[in-house]
């Protein structure tokens, strides 16, 4: 008896062991579909997030871009109040001296009349006294036109006809210099959007600058002007002249106020040109050639169709 | 050099531009009288006095321009040559249209000045007396 119940009870234990794997069984498979689920949720959620993180970093690199335009207009309108300081500190200087510039002028014209015939040595100081009068009269005229005010008056423009009226400003200049100027003009530029006379001033500068440097040159004096389109928003301008190139370390100091490389010039149009570019939104820079002279070049946006 | 004199006078505040410009032109034979303020020269010189006027723009008290505008308002017999060492906003158009004979540019030669001056002394001064000299020989040939 005893060991029938312990069969009966071995049986009824193996029939509980049995329920209890098949529970067991289904706990498993029950946990087998959640982890199923779960891992389908972390992939879900793991796509989410890379999608969140992706979308943050773009928020970022809004932000880092919103910053830089921040920034960049920043340093533009510190650019404009620059120009603007300027051209009043230029107002105000040529206004100072061209009043000794004036009596200087007259002392010496009424000496000269006073003396008349009987003293040509002083007579010849005299002129000396007033031709100088006149070169620094010429500079103070030179600059006041070079920053004339007024807001600029943004208009379309077309760089190659606005390049051939300047050029023919001082195609007498070039004659007596005897310097050949070429023009080798892309064609079908589309316009720009500028200011017609202070883009001229800018060209006026930087072919002056180029007279300059062909002064002593006994090699062909030429000047080359070149227009480009660089990609298809930018038109790029080029002045290459002929003559002997510029010391390397000099180059970059050429674009600060007041620093000349040569013997009467004020150290004012370079910088006055590079602000007047980089207001129109180009740039404006200055490189030796690989053979000889230098080329200064602008770049400048072309006009959008709501400008 | 003519019998009579011819007066100028100067008004500049820059006491240098007055001097030199006096010697200048006392060797073309002028009269020249100097002053450095416009107030000097309303008090100094009655309007009566015939005369030309070189005007300095830019003066600290009355300004060139209030001087050249009481002139015509006045219809004071002078003419006017107006010089500035600036030549920004409009002022050579400025100042023929208010009535000067002409402007000048600091530095300016004892030639561009002088024959500023003779045009100026020759022509009839204000637009008023240009109009009576007009009036009165078109009175003629109606009375003819």
């Amino acid at each position: 008896m005893k060991k029938k119940t312990t069969i009966s009870k071995r049986l009824a234990i193996g029939k509980t062991k049995n329920a209890e794997q098949k529970r067991l069984k289904g706990v498993v498979d029950g946990l087998r579909k959640n982890r199923n689920g779960l891992n389908k949720k972390i992939r879900k959620q793991k796509s989410a997030l890379a999608m969140k993180n992706g979308q943050l970093k773009n928020g970022m690199k809004k932000q880092v871009r919103a910053e830089q335009q921040i920034l960049e207009q920043r340093e533009e309108l510190l650019h404009v109040t620059r120009v603007g300081k300027l051209a009043e500190f230029v107002s105000s200087l040529a206004h100072e001296i061209s009043q000794p510039l004036t009596s200087i002028l007259s002392y010496a014209q009424a000496a000269q009349r006073i003396i008349g015939d009987r003293e040509p040595k002083l007579r010849e100081i005299l002129s000396f006294i007033i031709d100088d009068n006149q070169r620094a009269a010429e500079v103070i005229h030179r600059l006041r036109s070079l920053l004339k005010k007024g807001d600029p008056e943004m208009k379309p423009l077309d760089i190659n006809t606005l390049i051939d009226d300047t050029v023919q400003l001082i195609t007498t200049d070039a004659n007596v210099r005897n310097v050949v100027l070429k023009k080798y003009f892309a064609s079908d530029l589309p316009l720009i959007s500028g200011d017609r006379i202070q883009l001229q001033q800018v060209l006026l500068n930087l072919i002056s600058n180029s007279f300059d440097a062909l002064e002593s040159c006994n090699a062909p004096r030429e000047i080359l002007i070149r227009t480009s389109l660089q990609d298809t928003n930018t038109i790029k301008v080029e002045v290459k002249d002929s003559g002997e190139g510029l010391p390397e370390d000099n180059i970059p100091k050429l674009f600060t106020r007041f620093f000349t490389s040569k013997p009467d010039g004020l150290g004012m149009g370079l910088s006055i040109s590079r602000s007047i570019i980089e207001s129109h939104g180009g740039l404006l820079d200055i490189k030796n050639n690989p053979d000889r002279g230098v080329t200064s070049y602008f770049t400048i946006p072309i006009a959008t169709k709501d400008a | 050099m003519s019998a009579e004199q011819q007066h100028l006078y100067i008004v500049d505040d820059n006491e240098s531009v007055c001097r030199s410009l006096k010697l200048l032109l006392t060797t073309y034979g002028f009269e020249v009288s100097t002053f450095t303020s416009a107030e000097k020269f309303f008090s100094d010189v009655p309007d009566s006095d015939k005369g030309c006027l070189i005007l300095d723009i830019h003066m600290p008290g009355v300004s060139g321009w209030e001087v050249l505008k009481r002139i015509v308002e006045f219809k004071i017999d002078r003419p006017v040559i107006m010089i500035s060492a600036n030549k920004s906003n409009g002022n050579p158009e400025r100042a023929v249209r208010l009535g000067a004979v002409g402007f000048l540019l600091k530095p300016f030669t004892d030639k561009a000045l002088v024959d500023l001056i003779h045009s100026a002394l020759e022509k009839p001064t204000t637009v008023l007396v240009s109009h009576n000299h007009g009036g009165k020989a078109n009175e003629k040939e109606n009375n003819n």
